[in-house]
C-alpha cells in the first residue's frame, strides 16, 4: 500500500514552524554564548591544592549528567518552595540547563587549550615587557581562540541538535511545533520531513563555515 | 658605572644544580661575551637575569635598582623586563603577528610610544638590518636568518639599557650566520640608548673576539675567568678557555 | 586570571577569586539548607488551596495539553486565541459566570509531565477531559465527569473486513497496536488473550500508534473515539473505524487538579452540574460536534405540577 503524501496539510502551520525555528535559533545561540563565556572564564582560573580537587569534582559531576536530566533538574527545581520566587519558564529553564552543560564542556576545553599555549610565545611576550593583561590579550587569547574554535563550533552544532529536548518541557521550539502539528493533523511523516529539512538548513552552513575556518591561514598561524 | 650586577645566583633543575653561586658585573657601554661548554648553564643564566626564569637565590640590580633579592623577584617584573632586551636562540617571534607588528607591539604597549613613531623606528631598523621587504609578512614565511634579524630588531626597538643575546646563531645554517653576525655588529650604531650594554652568549670565539670588549668563561655554574677580549687568547688559562682557543686556532667554527 | 604563565610572578597564597568562589558556594549551601529545613518544618503537609489565591487574583490558571476537539492548540497564534475547543468553551463559560468574572490564563503542558507540572504549581487545574482511572485517582483529584468516551474502538485498513465485533479480535495470528499506558490498551489486554500486541510508546497523541496499521506493522489499532475518528478523517480512503457507535467500553473524563484542593474541586463540580442542567454543555457539544458521550438528564415533572387546581395553602 502506498503512503498518500500530502504536504498541503502543513500549509496552515507555516507561521508556527517559522516561529518555532526562530525559537530554536534563539535557544541555541543564547545557551552557547552564555555557556561558553562562563566556561571560558571559569576555565581560565587555575586553582591549586584543595581548590583544584573541588573544582574538578564539580566540573566532572556536571559533565556526567545527560542534558535531559539536567533540563528536568532545572525545570522542576522547587524554587517556589525553597526560595519563594516564581519558577523560570520552559524557555529560560532550557537556556539555563544548556548553558550549564556548555559551560562544563568549555571549562575542560579552555583548561586544556591554555596548557597548550606555546611556552616560547609566553616568554617572547614577557621579554618585551608585556604586563599580565597585555600578555593575555596579545599572546594567550589569540592562541586560545585558534585552539578552541573548531571544537566550540562542533559544540554549537551539538547544542542546535540538543535544543529539541526542550520540547519535552513545553518550550515551543521547532520540534515541539512539529509534534503539535503532527497531533493536530493526525499525520506523522510530513511534519517530520519538514523539520528535518529545517535542521539541515540550520546546521549545514555552520558545518561549512567550520571547515573553511579550519583550513584558513588565520587558524594555522599558531606556531 | 655598572649597568647590570648579579650576586649569588643559584638555580637547580630537578636534582641538578645548574647555576651555583654566580656573580657577574656588566659595565655600562661594555660588550661582554660569555663562552662555555654546552650544559654549563649559559641560557639559564640569561633567563635568570631577564626574569624569564625563577631563581632559587641571589640578588640582581639593573643600574641602581634592585630587582632580585634573595631569589625573590620584584612584584612588578614587567617594569624591568622592558628595560632588558632579549634575543632568543630560536627567534621566538609571535606567529600570529606580522614582522612590523612584532616589532611595534612592545614599544606601543610597554613603553607607551605612539603607533606611528613606533612603526617609523621599526622600518628604519629593519631596513638597516636588510629585512625591510618583509614588513608585512608573517614569521612563518621568513628564513631562519631573516627571522633572527627581526628578533634583534624587536629587542632593540624596546630601547633597552641592557641587551641579552642567547646563542643567536646556533640554530642557523652557515649562510645565515654571516648576515646575523653582521647585524649584531651594527647594534651599537643602531641603538638609541647611550651606552647600551650587551651580554652575548656564543660559542664562536672569533666572533667574541671581534665584537666583545670582555670575554668571560662559564663553567660548572660559575664564572671562572674574565679577561679583556684583546688579550683573551693569550692569557686565558682555564682548561675550558684553552680548549675553545685551540679549536678556534684549528679553524673549527661551529662546535658546541 | 592568575600567574599561571609568568614563571617569576609571586603566587598569592589564596587569590581573590578563590575566596570569592568559596564564599558564593558557602552562601548557596546555606540558602539551600535553610530552605529545606524551613520547608520540611512548616506547611508541606497542608493541603493545597488554590481557591483563595484564585479569588484574590481574579485569575484562573488552566492547563491544556491538546486533545481535539476538546483542546485544540492554535499553532499559529501565540497570545489570545492560543487554544480553542469544547473544554475551552466550558472553562470560559464557568469563568464568565462568577462574580466578578474570572480571567483565564492558559498554560500548555505535555502529558508525560502532567503530575510534575501540577505539583510545581504551574496551573490550578487541567481543562482536557483526562480519562478517569483508579490509578490516576490515587494521584490526582478529578472533578465530576463532563463527558464520557468510548474506548477500544478499532482502526483497520479500508479493505479489511475480517472483524465485525470486538470479540472477533480474540484469535491468534492477529497483531494489535496499542498505545502504551492508555486506557484502551489496558482494556484490550484485560479482555483479549490470543492476539499479539505491539505496545507503542506515545506521548501527547496517538498518531504514531495508529500509523502502524497503514505501515503494515499491525492489523488493528485500538484507541478512543476522538483519536480514531479524527485519524480516519485525516487518512480518508485508506483506513476505516470499527464499532464507533457501540464501543465495547467507555470512560469518564473530567478536570484534573492536585489532591486535596477541595474548595476548587467543589466549585468546578457544582459549575459542571449547573451547565449540564441548563443545557450549556449541550450547546457546546452541538457547536463542536464533539466526539464524546453525554448523559442526558431526563426531567420528570413533579406531582405538584400536574396536580390540584386549587392553590396550595401555606403551611403554618
Amino acid at each position: 500500500m502506498r503512503y498518500d503524501w500530502n504536504f498541503s496539510v502543513l500549509a496552515p502551520y507555516a507561521y508556527a514552524f517559522f516561529r518555532g525555528t526562530l525559537l530554536t535559533i534563539a535557544l541555541s545561540v543564547l545557551s552557547f554564548v552564555i555557556g561558553t563565556a562562563a566556561g571560558t572564564l571559569i576555565g581560565s582560573w587555575k586553582p591549586s591544592g584543595v581548590a583544584e580537587r573541588v573544582f574538578y569534582l564539580f566540573n566532572d559531576t556536571v559533565r556526567a549528567l545527560p542534558p535531559l536530566v539536567l533540563l528536568f533538574l532545572v525545570y522542576f527545581f522547587p524554587v517556589r518552595q525553597l526560595l519563594g520566587v516564581e519558577p523560570l519558564s520552559a524557555f529560560w529553564s532550557s537556556v539555563v540547563a544548556f548553558s550549564i552543560a556548555q559551560a562544563a564542556y568549555s571549562v575542560d576545553l579552555t583548561r586544556a587549550a591554555l596548557d597548550q599555549v606555546p611556552r616560547n610565545s609566553i616568554l617572547a611576550g614577557l621579554s618585551i615587557g608585556l604586563t599580565r593583561a597585555d600578555l593575555w590579550r596579545f599572546v594567550v587569547l589569540p592562541d586560545l581562540v585558534r585552539q578552541v574554535l573548531p571544537a566550540q563550533i562542533a559544540f554549537f552544532i551539538g547544542i542546535i541538535r540538543l535544543s529539541n529536548l526542550a520540547s519535552i518541557i513545553g518550550c515551543q521550539e521547532v520540534v515541539f511545533v512539529t509534534r503539535q502539528v503532527s497531533s493536530q493533523a493526525f499525520r506523522s511523516f510530513e511534519p517530520w520531513i519538514l523539520v528535518a529539512a529545517i535542521y539541515v538548513a540550520l546546521v549545514l552552513p555552520v558545518t561549512w563555515a567550520s571547515r573553511l575556518i579550519e583550513k584558513s591561514k588565520w587558524l594555522k598561524r599558531r606556531s | 658605572m655598572a649597568a647590570l650586577i648579579a650576586k649569588g645566583l643559584r638555580k637547580a633543575f630537578s636534582d641538578t644544580q645548574v647555576i651555583k653561586d654566580l656573580a657577574l658585573e656588566l659595565q655600562s657601554g661594555e660588550v661582554l661575551a660569555l663562552i662555555g661548554r654546552s650544559g654549563s648553564g649559559k641560557s639559564t643564566l640569561l633567563r635568570l637575569l631577564a626574569l624569564l626564569e625563577r631563581a632559587d637565590g641571589g640578588d640582581a640590580w639593573l643600574g641602581q635598582e634592585q630587582y632580585l633579592s634573595e631569589g625573590i623577584p620584584t612584584s612588578a617584573p614587567f617594569r624591568f623586563r622592558r628595560r632588558i632586551g632579549f634575543v632568543f636562540q630560536d627567534h621566538n617571534l609571535l606567529p600570529n603577528f606580522t614582522v612590523l607588528e612584532n616589532c611595534t607591539l612592545g614599544p606601543i604597549r610597554s613603553n607607551h610610544i605612539e603607533k606611528r613613531e613606533a612603526e617609523g623606528d621599526a622600518e628604519t631598523i629593519l631596513k638597516a638590518l636588510g629585512v625591510a621587504d618583509k614588513l608585512r609578512d608573517y614569521p612563518s614565511s621568513l628564513s631562519g636568518g631573516e627571522a633572527q634579524r627581526v628578533a634583534i630588531a624587536r629587542a632593540l626597538l624596546m630601547r633597552p639599557q641592557v641587551l641579552l643575546l642567547d646563542e643567536v646563531t646556533s640554530a642557523l645554517d652557515p649562510e645565515s650566520i654571516e648576515a646575523v653576525i653582521a647585524s649584531i655588529l651594527k647594534i651599537k650604531s643602531l641603538s638609541k640608548t647611550d651606552n647600551l650594554s650587551i651580554l652575548v652568549v656564543t660559542h664562536i670565539l672569533r666572533f667574541a673576539e671581534s665584537f666583545a670588549t670582555r670575554i668571560a668563561v662559564l663553567d660548572d655554574g660559575r664564572i671562572i675567568e674574565s679577561l679583556p677580549a684583546n688579550c683573551f687568547a693569550a692569557e686565558a688559562h682555564s682548561s675550558v678557555a684553552r680548549s675553545f682557543i685551540e679549536r678556534d686556532l684549528r679553524g673549527w667554527t661551529d662546535s658546541k | 586570571m592568575n600567574d599561571q604563565f609568568d614563571p617569576v610572578a609571586r603566587r598569592q597564597p589564596i587569590s581573590g577569586l578563590s575566596v570569592f568562589a568559596i564564599v558564593v558556594a558557602v552562601l548557596a549551601l546555606c540558602v539551600g539548607i535553610f530552605g529545606l529545613v524551613h520547608h520540611a518544618g512548616s506547611n508541606s503537609e497542608a493541603a493545597p488551596d488554590h481557591w483563595s489565591k484564585i479569588k484574590q487574583s481574579g485569575m484562573l490558571r488552566v492547563g491544556y495539553g491538546g486533545y481535539p476537539p476538546y483542546t485544540i492548540v492554535n499553532a499559529n497564534k501565540s497570545d489570545g486565541q492560543v487554544v480553542s475547543g469544547f473544554s475551552v468553551d466550558l472553562v470560559n463559560a464557568i469563568a464568565s459566570r462568577t462574580s466578578p468574572p474570572l480571567k483565564v490564563e492558559w498554560h500548555q503542558f505535555s502529558f508525560d509531565s502532567m503530575k510534575a507540572d501540577l505539583d510545581a504549581d504551574r496551573f490550578d487545574f487541567i481543562a482536557d477531559p483526562v480519562f478517569m482511572t483508579v490509578p490516576r485517582a490515587e494521584d490526582f483529584a478529578f472533578s465530576v465527569p463532563y463527558s464520557y468516551f468510548g474506548i477500544a474502538v478499532g482502526l483497520v485498513r479500508a479493505n479489511d473486513n475480517r472483524f465485525q465485533t470486538f470479540s472477533d479480535l480474540d484469535r491468534p495470528g492477529i497483531t494489535i497496536a496499542l498505545a502504551e499506558g492508555w486506557t484502551s490498551s489496558d482494556f484490550a489486554r484485560a479482555r483479549l488473550t490470543k492476539p499479539t500486541f505491539i505496545s507503542v510508546p506515545v506521548t501527547g497523541d496517538a498518531t504514531s500508534q495508529l500509523d502502524d496499521v497503514i505501515a503494515g506493522r499491525a492489523d488493528v489499532a485500538l484507541n478512543d473515539v476522538p483519536s480514531v475518528l479524527q485519524y480516519v478523517r485525516a487518512h480518508h480512503g485508506q483506513v476505516k473505524a470499527l464499532w464507533l457507535e457501540n464501543p465495547p467500553s467507555s470512560v469518564a473524563g473530567g478536570f484534573v487538579m492536585m489532591q486535596g484542593d477541595d474548595r476548587l474541586r467543589e466549585f468546578l463540580n457544582s459549575s459542571i452540574q449547573v451547565l449540564q442542567t441548563d443545557g450549556t454543555i449541550d450547546q457546546i457539544d452541538k457547536k463542536w460536534n464533539s466526539l464524546g458521550l453525554f448523559p442526558t438528564i431526563p426531567l420528570q415533572p413533579g406531582v405538584g405540577i400536574r396536580g390540584l387546581d386549587q392553590p396550595q395553602t401555606r403551611g403554618r
